[in-house]
């Protein structure tokens, strides 16, 4: 394949009798051998300057210079071909090779399985010279050997959840590294020592949670909802994001793939994506706190449920603030479920700001356009809203948290509502393949579904920006009210 | 696209049955490839023609979110159809038709059509579910029944055209309101009919909100 240098200014010049657009990329075609197929591209990337050609006008200054490559990628192919390109994409020219299948193989195959293949080729016979021809196994050579520790060790660094569930992976590596007398203890092996030592110690979970989950019986049986509602609206968004940020943080992301979440209710796979069970449960227990503190009380007056309804709107504003946009919509959902929902007098009574603020609340989670809005807003970087005047007899917006809040500026935290990614990921799984003619492993598949994970894995990422103070009175009052309705079920 | 009405559907049943496949089926989305789902702006949506009338279709699938229950409870009421799918060759999925009945009458307008659907009908050998039972509970709870296969297409463009005859047919004898779009009717903007009024309850959240 020849690289082609062209003149600046050119216009889209003929070569190889297809179309050299201005474009970066242009699809080429399919490049099938034994086991793989791949897609060819042709990139047209800038050159700083031009590589000893003979077009001396080409290079004076002021011109630009591009360089045309073709690139692979793979599209389709066996299991042990998909592993091995890894060693290929590991700092090659498909740079979302890797951290695509360490988010998706999970729905293919086991961590034990790509360690095997991974580790094996120290197997093969170290005496074939035979440079790699494409096809050909790669042959273990001391480079070689780096990149497998390079992938080992981006594996162990971006998915360290995958060794957590499965120790005996830690130990093949260890192994692994063992033999390899050459090495100085290297990061890749503190790596595997500090995630040992984790397991040893089955790590522990937050304080915060050990302290106000409730144990068995130990439930205080009234009035548990009020005393949520007796606390600052702002205070109680700011435990309820705690929380979600936490169970988010721990999210893993190849939990949400519809291959295993859509399997969740058979028999078979009752234990798969406790993750998501997680962040599900403590979603659907805010929308069930709504839910009782308005509804338990039969004899409450109208003016009255509607004060608990203006609370719940003002703490939602507050998620909203932080955009913890998890809570903002169970409480939301709740409010507009329709044993709420028709409560006319009820409503009639809340005040028209408040009614304001639940309507433009509500607008978020429209259902315009696929959701558009509320895609929109995960990555809206935004200034902290500032809270309409209207709202009176509130507390002052944000007093304590806007400082908080810009202090993190322009990085902000954010909590995204799982549930419409769990179905475009649902989607594609049921659109796209798992396998292509001849069996082979569908990988466009798989980077499709990354294009989800990746958004999910980056507002992860922002979740460190969160400065969060847990306030153990108004977690216990929000568990033990968790635990009453769990126990009503 | 001009249209008469449009109607908004929602899918629902426990997961696994193929209700994303009944939905690209009918879509015609099945074998196309997806290209971005969050550019999918007529995601879902299809037109199909009653009564010499263009009728869009507006169908929010609840896969992937059946287990946060007030999501598709908060669907519900700004739907006019309501496809409760099980699947024949698991017997769990259809022993749960009543907890989502009661859920889906509990919380819709008391006009929804609600169709029954038995998928997987290609997977006969497999069948746990006889179709006799799946008729019998229709009957006996007022619902339309359908068995299909959203794999090979079987009975899929009658499921969601059926379900929309029966949502026209009321419209035509009235039972429908179709000024307040939380039936999950609106009317088309060509059409000489009244527009649809703003709801008059406080606690809407403005049009079709979820």
């Amino acid at each position: 394949m020849s690289d082609e240098e062209q003149p600046p200014g050119t216009k889209p010049a003929r070569a190889m009798g297809k179309e050299i657009t201005m474009n970066a990329l242009q699809e080429w075609g399919e490049e099938v051998e034994d086991g793989a197929v791949y897609g060819v591209t042709l990139r047209r990337v800038r050159t700083e300057s031009p590589s000893g050609d003979l077009l001396t006008v080409a290079s004076s200054p002021g011109y630009v210079h591009y360089k045309t490559c073709k690139v692979r990628s793979l599209r389709a192919g066996t299991l042990e071909k998909l592993v091995e390109n890894l060693l290929v994409e590991y700092q090659g020219s498909d740079p979302g090779y890797v951290p695509t299948f360490l988010s998706t193989y999970r729905a293919f195959t086991s961590p034990e399985k790509v360690l095997e293949l991974l580790l094996d080729r120290r197997l093969e016979k170290p005496g074939d010279k035979e440079p790699a021809t494409p096809g050909s196994p790669i042959p273990d050579t001391p480079c070689v050997q780096r990149v497998v520790r390079g992938v080992l060790q981006t594996w162990l660094e971006r998915h360290p959840q995958d060794f957590r569930d499965s120790p005996q992976c830690l130990q093949i590596i260890s192994s692994y590294l063992s033999q390899d007398s050459r090495e100085n203890p290297s990061q890749l092996l503190r790596l595997v020592r500090s995630l040992e030592d984790e397991t040893d110690q089955d790590s522990s979970p937050k304080d915060w949670t050990s302290i106000t989950r409730p144990s068995e019986g130990d439930c205080d049986t009234s009035g548990n909802t009020t005393c949520l509602l007796s606390y600052p609206p702002q205070d109680v968004a700011e435990q309820l994001t705690l929380i979600d940020v936490d169970l988010f943080q721990k999210l893993q992301s190849c939990h949400c793939l519809g291959s295993i979440w859509s399997q969740r209710d058979k028999k078979e796979h009752r234990h798969v994506a406790p993750s998501v069970r997680a962040t599900v449960a403590q979603f659907n227990a805010v929308t069930a706190c709504v839910t009782a503190s308005v509804l338990s009380d039969i004899q409450m007056k109208p003016q009255m449920r509607a004060k608990v309804l203006e609370k719940w709107i003002s703490i939602a504003q507050y998620c909203r603030f932080l955009r913890n946009f998890s809570s903002l919509r169970a409480i939301l959902s709740a409010l507009q479920s329709n044993s709420i929902y028709r409560l006319k007098r009820t409503w009639a009574a809340v005040s028209r700001d408040n009614l304001n603020i639940f309507h433009k609340l509500s607008a978020i989670f429209s259902d315009e356009n696929n959701h558009e809005i509320s895609r929109e807003i995960l990555t809206k970087d935004e200034i902290p809203l500032r809270r309409t005047n209207s709202a009176r007899n509130e507390p002052r917006p944000l007093q304590r948290s806007a400082s908080q809040v810009r202090s993190t500026r322009p990085a902000q935290g954010t909590v995204p509502y799982l549930g419409t990614f769990l179905t475009d990921l649902v989607m594609l799984d049921t659109a796209l393949p798992d396998n292509v003619e001849g069996g082979l492993i569908n990988f466009e598949k798989r980077r499709k579904e990354y294009e989800v994970l990746a958004k999910i894995q980056k507002l992860q990422l922002t979740c460190r920006h969160y400065v969060l103070t847990p306030k153990p009175d108004i977690l216990q009052a929000f568990y033990t009210h968790r635990q009453l309705t769990e126990d009503q079920r | 696209m001009a249209y008469a009405y449009l109607f908004k559907y929602i899918i629902i049943g426990d997961t696994g049955v193929g209700k994303s496949c009944l939905l690209l089926q009918f879509t015609d989305k099945r074998f196309q490839p997806v290209h971005d789902l969050t550019i999918g702006v007529e995601f879902g949506a299809r037109m199909i023609t009653i009564d010499g009338k263009q009728i869009k279709l507006q169908i929010w699938d609840t896969a992937g979110q059946e287990s946060f229950r007030s999501i598709t409870r908060s669907y519900y009421r700004g739907a006019a159809g309501a496809l409760l799918v099980y699947d024949i060759t698991r017997r769990d999925t259809f022993n749960h038709l009543t907890t989502w009945l009661e859920d889906a009458r509990q919380h819709s307008n008391s006009n929804m059509v609600i169709m029954l659907i038995a998928n997987k009908s290609d997977l006969e050998s497999r069948r746990e579910v006889k179709k006799e039972e799946g008729e019998a509970f229709a009957r006996e709870h007022g619902l339309i029944f359908m068995e299909t296969s959203a794999k090979t297409a079987s009975n899929v463009e009658e499921a969601f055209i059926n379900t929309a005859k029966e949502i026209y047919e009321k419209i035509q004898e009235g039972v429908f309101d179709i000024n307040n779009e939380a039936n999950g009717i609106k009317i088309g903007p060509q059409n000489p009919m009244p527009g649809p009024t703003g709801p008059h309850n406080a606690g809407q959240a403005g049009g079709s909100c979820c």
